[in-house]
């Protein structure tokens, strides 16, 4: 990044293409499903609000991640913010329920843990499970896992304190845990 | 697992059916175009590399040169085919300026003449034929009394040096006289008529007189005040010119402006040209002709017996050697005009 700032342009190639994917899911995911076709210009915007504070980036703040997923978040909530997007929405959870297609399709009874295909479902159930969370809750998730914050960088990264960051994480844990049911069920820990 | 961190939602995640999800390939080249451009020089902007710009900035800096160029090479120059301004309109004003005195002649004439043309204003256009005639009748005279004044100026030099000074504002005028005429009509005799040196009449009437016998004086008469005035046209005889006239005779007057004199105007001219007698005119006048530059008078011919009597205004009197018949007919065409 410091050698973009200072006139590199194939830096800003490298740069690019090392966090173009992360960054994507993350603005994607974010979004939720509502506002999944609004996800490319918020992520184009994200990269070019980078481009245009290339200059004030401090490298002995913040990892360049952590600043970059903080420009990515913060627009993507402006764009939840200004669409108005319900809270908490109820899906239903009857019916098309992937993992038990799975293992319909693969005569199962219990799927495996190291079974590829069931963690694909899981994901698929994931992604539903975070679009029913909360906009502020599934950002504290998706920051602190999906880029690795901890509860301090989060706490500095939303403007929150830290108790606060805290139990917004732990709700929104809790509740994805419980949307996620019997999948967690049968998977054991990771170790 | 902790209560904040749970590795199967991680793995999960991981996993999901969008991890491998790519934006479009038109954002990644509107990105990475957006993040170029950022860095590149300003001079570069402008002039980008062949053909990459949308803008043809350097044919649109060519064509702001080039009419730069071309302004400052016009600048302070005549605009070719640009009208030029009305020709009367700039003669007019010089030939009237000069009013008081350098050239007396023909500014008066000029001043006179609109005044003369308003009363009794001709077309232009049914002029220019008998305007044209009338001048080169005028100029004949001149050539005429050039070669007499190249005479009289060998036996007197320095007379002939005054008349050379006298003629160049006259010949000045002359051609400014000339486009003047049209608005008003009046006989081109006129230019020989007004040039008349007040002194000059009576020493070459004098010079004359030696070398004439009778039927060569009244001839050569008209030409050495002609020719005195003969570089003429151009000699200016201050106090002759004229643009209207008063005609007394038997307790009857009229004013005629000079347009309106018809021939009395030339016959004035000539009998003016006439040379001067020594003789002296006494008693009343019978026929007076008060010859006036707008409000100025300029001079008086008078009829007394049968001799014709010359008063420049401010100037002695003098008789004029005018031939019987033409005497006889400025009377006559001055008494039709007081006829009613």
């Amino acid at each position: 990044m410091l050698a973009y700032a200072g006139g590199d342009a194939a830096a800003f190639d490298v740069l690019y293409a090392r966090h173009e994917a992360a960054l994507y899911r993350f603005v994607r995911r974010l979004l939720g499903g509502a506002l999944s076709s609004h996800a490319d210009e918020v992520f184009q915007d994200a990269w070019l609000r980078i481009v245009a504070a290339r200059a004030s980036f401090r490298p002995q703040g913040a990892a360049w991640r952590t600043w970059a997923f903080t420009i990515a978040h913060n627009l993507a909530m402006d764009r939840l913010r200004v669409s108005g997007r319900e809270v908490g929405v109820e899906r239903d959870e009857d019916g098309d329920e992937p993992l038990d297609w799975l293992m319909a399709q693969t005569g199962q009874v219990a799927a495996s843990s190291e079974d590829q295909a069931f963690w694909r479902a899981a994901g698929a159930r994931l992604l539903h499970c975070l679009d029913a969370l909360p906009d502020a809750q599934r950002a504290a998730f998706l920051l602190h896992h999906e880029d690795g914050a901890s509860v301090e960088d989060l706490a500095q990264r939303l403007a929150l304190p830290f108790e606060t960051a805290k139990s917004r994480l732990r709700y929104a844990l809790k509740k994805l845990r419980g949307c996620m049911g019997q999948y967690l069920d049968v998977l054991e820990p990771a170790r | 697992m902790t209560e904040l961190r749970d590795a199967r939602l991680r793995r999960a995640m991981d996993e999901a059916p969008d991890a491998s999800l790519r934006p479009p390939e038109r954002t990644r080249a509107a990105i990475l175009a957006a993040a170029h451009g950022a860095v590149q020089p300003a001079w570069r902007r402008w002039w980008p590399a062949g053909g990459q710009g949308r803008t043809p900035w350097t044919a649109a800096f060519a064509t702001v040169l080039l009419a730069g160029f071309i302004t400052l090479m016009w600048q302070g120059r005549e605009i070719p085919g640009a009208k030029e301004e009305v020709a009367g309109a700039d003669r007019q004003a010089p030939a009237v300026a000069p009013a008081p005195a350098p050239a007396p002649v023909v500014v008066p004439e000029a001043a006179p003449a609109a005044p003369a043309a308003a009363p009794a204003p001709p077309p232009p256009a049914a002029q220019a034929p008998p305007r044209e005639r009338q001048r080169a009748a005028r100029d004949e005279r001149v050539l005429e009394a050039k070669r007499e004044q190249a005479q009289r100026r060998a036996e007197q030099p320095a007379a002939a040096a005054r008349r050379a000074e006298v003629a160049q504002a006259p010949a000045d005028a002359a051609a400014p006289a000339a486009p003047s005429a049209p608005p008003a009509p009046p006989p081109p005799p006129s230019m020989a008529d007004l040039m008349r040196p007040a002194p000059e009449p009576e020493s070459l009437a004098k010079s004359q007189s030696a070398p004439s016998a009778g039927a060569v004086a009244p001839q050569r008469a008209p030409a050495p005040p002609a020719a005195a005035a003969a570089p003429s046209l151009r000699a200016a005889a201050p106090g002759v010119a004229w643009s209207q006239v008063r005609i007394e005779a038997d307790g009857r007057s009229v004013v005629v402006p000079r347009a309106q004199a018809g021939r009395l105007a030339s016959l004035v001219a000539r009998m003016l040209q006439a040379g001067v007698d020594e003789a002296v005119a006494s008693g009343p006048a019978s026929l007076r002709l008060e010859l006036a530059l707008g409000e100025q008078a300029t001079g008086v011919l008078e009829k007394v017996g049968e001799q014709w009597r010359w008063l420049p205004q401010g100037q002695p009197a003098r008789v004029l050697r005018v031939d019987a018949a033409l005497g006889t007919a400025a009377q006559q065409e001055a008494e039709s005009l007081l006829r009613p």
